[in-house]
C-alpha cells in the first residue's frame, strides 16, 4: 500500500509534462536494481567463463595458432581409457562413499537429537570439526597413519597378526582408504544439515506414535525418515555434486596413484589443463562432468519421487 | 558436501587464461637487447622468481653483483617451484604478462614445453649475446635450454647428474663390495646377495609417484623419449631393455614398493633400503632427513647395461628465462649471466645450498676434491662431477610431461600387475601416439 502511495508522489515529482510512466527509479524496478551487481559479477565470473570454456572445448591449438575442431576433443575424450578409467574410479568412489556417509550421519543425527545426551554442544563441535580442518594438514596425519610400511595403522593390525595392507599403494585399498577419509571428513558436515531437519519435525507426531505403541525404532522409520525426505535428498544431491569434483584427498594423499587407480575426473581435468597445457581438452572434460553431474541429480530427484 | 564448487573455480582459471585468447600474446618486441659496454650503464630494479634454495642462493649472490653493475637493484621474490610455474603459464596464456618478473626460473623438462605452446615469450640470449658462452657447460645442459633452433632460451643454472648412493654398512655386512659393480646385472646380482645376507632389499621403487629408474636407464642409453628431431621414440629397444631390467629386479624380490618420496625417506632411515639411484641434489635430502645415518653412506655411477657402456645420466636441474614483457632486459640479462657463468658463484652455490653447477670451469675448484664427512670422507662432489661431463645429450619437446606421466603410469602397471615388458611397451606406444597425436618412429 505504502508503496504505491510513494509510487505515485514519485511520478508526480517527475512531473506530468514528461508523460513517462516508464521512469527508471520505480520502486518496481527496486529489486532489479539491488540484484544487479550480483548477476554482474555472476555473468563476468560464471556465466561467461561457462560459455567460453565451451567455445574453447571445440578448439585445438598448436602453439599460437587456434583452429576451430567441431568436436575432435569428445571424439578423443571417448577413445581416451585413462578418461573411462578416471570416471570409473569417480563413480566406484561415489557408490561407496555417499550411502555409507549419509547412512552414519542419519544415526549421528539421531543420536545427537535424543534427549538423553549430555554435552551436546561438544559432540557437535567434534563431528562437524573435520569438514573445517584443512585438508593438507589432516592428509599430512593420514599419510603417517596409513603409511603401507611404516604407518600406525598397519602397526596395529601388525599386533593382531594381520599383515601389511597396502592402503596408499594398492589399487583396492588405494581407493579404500580415500573413500574413509572422505567419510571422515564429511559425515559430520551432512549431520549438521539432517539434524536442523530433524528439529523441525513436530513433537506432536511422535507422541501421537507413542499413544499408539510404536517403539523408537518404528518412529524412526515411520515418522523421521519420511519427514526427513527432502533434507536427506538434499545431502545426497550435494554430496554426489561434491564426490563428482573430488580432487583434493586423491591429490594429497596418493597422487591418483597407483598407475591411477585414484585418478578422479576433476584431477584428469587439472592434469590436462595446467600439466600438459591442454586447455581445450580440459573444457570438453569439464563440459562432460557437468552433464554427468545433470544427470545423476536429475535421476536422485526421480527416484526421490518427488519434484518440487 | 562442498560448498565452493570447485568445477566452476576451474572454470574461472581456465577463462582467466583464456580471456585473451591464446592467440595474441606475440608481442613485436623492439629489436634485439643491446648490452651498454660500461657496467655502470645498466640500472634500474628487476624482480626474480626463484624457489626454494636457488632462491636463497640468488640472494646471497646480489652483494658481489653489485659489485660490478651498482645502478641495478635485484628483488629476490621467493616461491614455491609449482606456485611459479602456474603463476607464468596464466601470465604467458592471458596475455596479461605485466604481472610476469623480469627473470623466471624454470626446471629444465618444462622449457620446451612453454617454447612450443608459447611461442615467443621470452627473450632469445644468443641475439644478445650469450652465444658467447657456448661450449662453457655440460654439454647435455646446454641442449635443455635451447630451442629448436638452437638458440638459447634460459641462463643455465644447475644440474643433476645421477648417480648411486649406497649403505656402506650394509653392503660391508653383506660382504659386497661397491666397487665390482659394473653393470646392471652385477647390481642386481649383488642385490640377491644382500637381500639373502641382511634382508635388506636393493632399492625402493616409489610406485604411485614415478619409476624415474627407468628414465635414467633410457637416458644412459644414449636415447630418449624423443630422438634429436624430436619425434616421439618410445617404441625403442632401450626402453623396452630399461623395462626388462627392471622386471627383472622385481621377480628377484630385490625392490620394495615405497609408494613415494616421503615412504623412501621413511625406508632410508629404517634401513629398509641398500641403495638409492637418485640425482647429486639428494645428499641435501639425505643430510637434512636422516643425519643420524652420516658416514654410513658412499656413491658409485650409474651401472652400465654392457661392460664399458655409459654410465651417467640427469634428472633433474632448472635454468633462468627473461621473459619478452620484462620491460628492463638489460639489467635481467646481466644478472642472468652473471648468476650462470661466474665460477666463483657457482663454486658458492654449491658450497653454501648444495647446488650443483653446469658451468664446466666450476668443476676445477678445490672444493670438488673436499671428502664430505655424510659420506664417509669420500669426494662426493668429484664423483658427480666426473658424471656430469658424460651426461648424454637428448632431447625434450613439449609433450615431455605428458609422456613421462604415461610411462611412469606404464612401468608402475607393469610391476604391480606382473605384466611383461613387451606388452607394456605396446599399451605404452599406444596411449601415447593417441593423446599426443604423433607418430611413434619405431612403428
Amino acid at each position: 500500500m505504502k508503496n504505491s502511495s510513494y509510487g505515485e508522489a514519485v511520478n508526480e515529482s517527475v512531473g506530468k509534462n514528461t508523460g513517462s510512466k516508464r521512469s527508471f527509479d520505480n520502486p518496481r524496478n527496486a529489486p532489479y536494481i539491488f540484484l544487479m551487481p550480483a548477476l554482474l559479477f555472476f555473468l563476468l565470473f560464471t556465466g561467461y567463463p561457462i560459455v567460453y570454456s565451451f567455445i574453447l572445448s571445440l578448439q585445438q591449438s598448436e602453439g599460437n595458432v587456434t583452429t576451430f575442431a567441431g568436436l575432435d576433443n569428445y571424439i578423443r575424450l571417448f577413445q581416451d581409457p585413462i578418461f573411462y578409467e578416471s570416471l570409473s574410479n569417480t563413480l566406484i568412489i561415489l557408490v561407496l562413499q555417499v550411502p555409507i556417509m549419509l547412512f552414519f550421519a542419519l544415526i549421528l543425527a539421531v543420536l545427537m537429537n535424543s534427549t538423553m545426551l549430555k554435552a551436546k554442544g561438544f559432540f557437535r563441535v567434534a563431528y562437524f570439526s573435520p569438514a573445517v580442518a584443512s585438508l593438507v594438514s589432516a592428509a599430512v596425519i593420514f599419510l603417517l597413519l596409513l603409511n603401507p610400511d611404516y604407518g600406525l595403522i598397519n602397526y596395529l593390525l601388525s599386533f593382531i597378526g594381520i599383515d601389511k595392507i597396502g592402503w596408499l599403494n594398492h589399487p583396492v585399498w588405494a581407493k579404500i582408504s580415500i573413500v574413509l577419509v572422505m567419510i571422515w571428513r564429511w559425515t559430520g558436515y551432512n549431520m549438521v544439515i539432517l539434524l536442523a531437519g530433524m528439529q523441525n519435525i513436530s513433537n506432536d507426531l511422535y507422541e501421537a506414535a507413542r499413544i499408539d505403541g510404536a517403539g523408537k525404532v518404528r518412529q524412526f522409520f515411520s515418522i523421521t525418515i519420511p519427514q526427513l525426505k527432502p533434507v536427506i535428498l538434499f545431502t545426497a544431491i550435494v554430496s554426489t555434486i561434491g564426490t563428482l569434483q573430488l580432487f583434493d584427498e586423491p591429490y594429497n594423499l596418493t597422487g591418483g596413484g597407483p598407475v591411477n587407480a585414484t585418478t578422479t575426473i576433476t584431477m584428469y581435468l587439472y592434469q590436462n589443463a595446467f600439466e600438459y597445457f591442454d586447455f581445450e581438452y580440459a573444457s570438453a572434460i569439464a563440459y562432460v562432468v557437468v552433464v554427468l553431474i545433470a544427470v545423476l541429480s536429475f535421476i536422485q530427484f526421480k527416484l526421490a519421487g518427488d519434484d518440487e | 558436501m562442498r560448498k565452493s564448487s570447485k568445477l566452476f573455480l576451474l572454470f574461472s582459471v581456465l577463462i582467466a587464461i583464456t580471456l585473451f585468447g591464446c592467440s595474441n600474446n606475440t608481442e613485436e618486441t623492439a629489436g634485439a637487447t643491446e648490452i651498454p659496454e660500461n657496467p655502470e650503464d645498466v640500472s634500474g630494479e628487476i624482480t626474480v622468481w626463484a624457489w626454494a634454495l636457488e632462491a636463497d642462493f640468488l640472494n646471497s649472490i646480489i652483494e658481489d653483483f653489485n659489485q660490478t653493475y651498482p645502478n641495478v637493484t635485484v628483488n629476490i621474490n621467493k616461491q614455491g617451484p609449482d606456485q611459479i610455474f602456474q603463476r607464468l603459464v596464466t601470465g604467458l596464456g592471458s596475455g596479461q604478462e605485466s604481472q610476469l618478473p623480469d627473470l623466471v626460473q624454470i626446471q629444465d623438462t618444462d622449457i620446451a614445453s612453454f617454447t612450443s605452446k608459447f611461442p615467443d615469450s621470452f627473450v632469445n640470449l644468443s641475439e644478445v649475446g650469450f652465444s658467447e658462452h657456448d661450449g662453457s657447460f655440460a654439454e647435455s645442459k646446454q641442449e635443455m635450454v635451447k630451442d629448436a633452433d638452437g638458440n638459447y632460451i634460459a641462463f643455465p643454472r644447475d644440474l643433476g647428474p645421477v648417480g648411486v648412493f649406497y649403505r656402506k654398512d650394509i653392503f660391508e655386512q653383506a660382504g659386497v663390495d661397491a666397487e665390482s659393480i659394473k653393470t646392471w646385472d652385477d647390481y642386481i646380482e649383488a642385490g640377491e646377495v644382500i637381500m639373502e645376507e641382511t634382508g635388506v632389499p636393493m632399492l625402493g621403487l616409489a610406485l604411485n609417484q614415478q619409476v624415474a629408474l627407468a628414465r635414467f636407464m633410457i637416458h644412459q642409453q644414449e636415447t630418449f623419449y624423443f630422438t634429436d628431431e624430436g619425434e616421439l621414440n618410445v617404441g625403442s629397444d632401450e626402453l623396452r631393455k630399461a623395462a626388462e631390467k627392471i622386471k627383472e629386479m622385481s621377480d628377484k624380490g630385490i625392490t620394495t614398493n615405497v609408494t613415494d618420496s616421503e615412504g623412501q625417506m621413511a625406508a632410508i632411515k629404517n634401513d629398509g633400503v641398500a641403495t638409492v639411484p637418485n640425482s647429486v641434489w639428494y645428499n641435501g635430502s639425505l643430510m637434512d632427513q636422516a643425519p643420524e645415518l652420516s658416514g654410513e653412506w658412499g656413491t658409485f655411477a650409474l651401472p652400465a647395461f654392457e661392460e664399458g657402456g655409459v654410465r651417467a645420466a640427469n634428472s633433474g636441474g632448472s635454468s633462468f628465462a627473461i621473459p619478452n614483457s620484462s620491460s628492463n632486459k638489460e639489467a635481467a640479462y646481466v644478472f642472468g649471466e652473471f648468476l650462470s657463468t661466474n665460477v666463483d658463484m657457482e663454486v658458492k652455490g654449491l658450497q653454501e645450498f648444495g647446488l650443483f653447477p653446469s658451468l664446466e670451469a666450476a668443476y676445477d675448484d678445490p672444493v670438488f676434491e673436499e671428502g664430505l664427512e655424510y659420506f664417509d670422507g669420500e669426494k662426493f662432489y668429484q664423483q658427480f662431477a666426473d658424471i656430469a661431463v658424460n651426461i648424454p645429450q637428448v632431447t625434450y619437446t613439449g609433450d615431455y610431461p605428458e609422456v613421462d606421466d604415461t610411462v611412469n603410469e606404464e612401468m608402475a602397471n607393469m610391476l604391480l600387475n606382473d605384466g611383461n615388458p613387451e606388452e607394456m611397451q605396446q599399451r605404452l606406444v599406444e596411449r601415447i601416439e593417441a593423446s599426443t597425436g604423433e607418430e611413434d618412429v619405431n612403428q
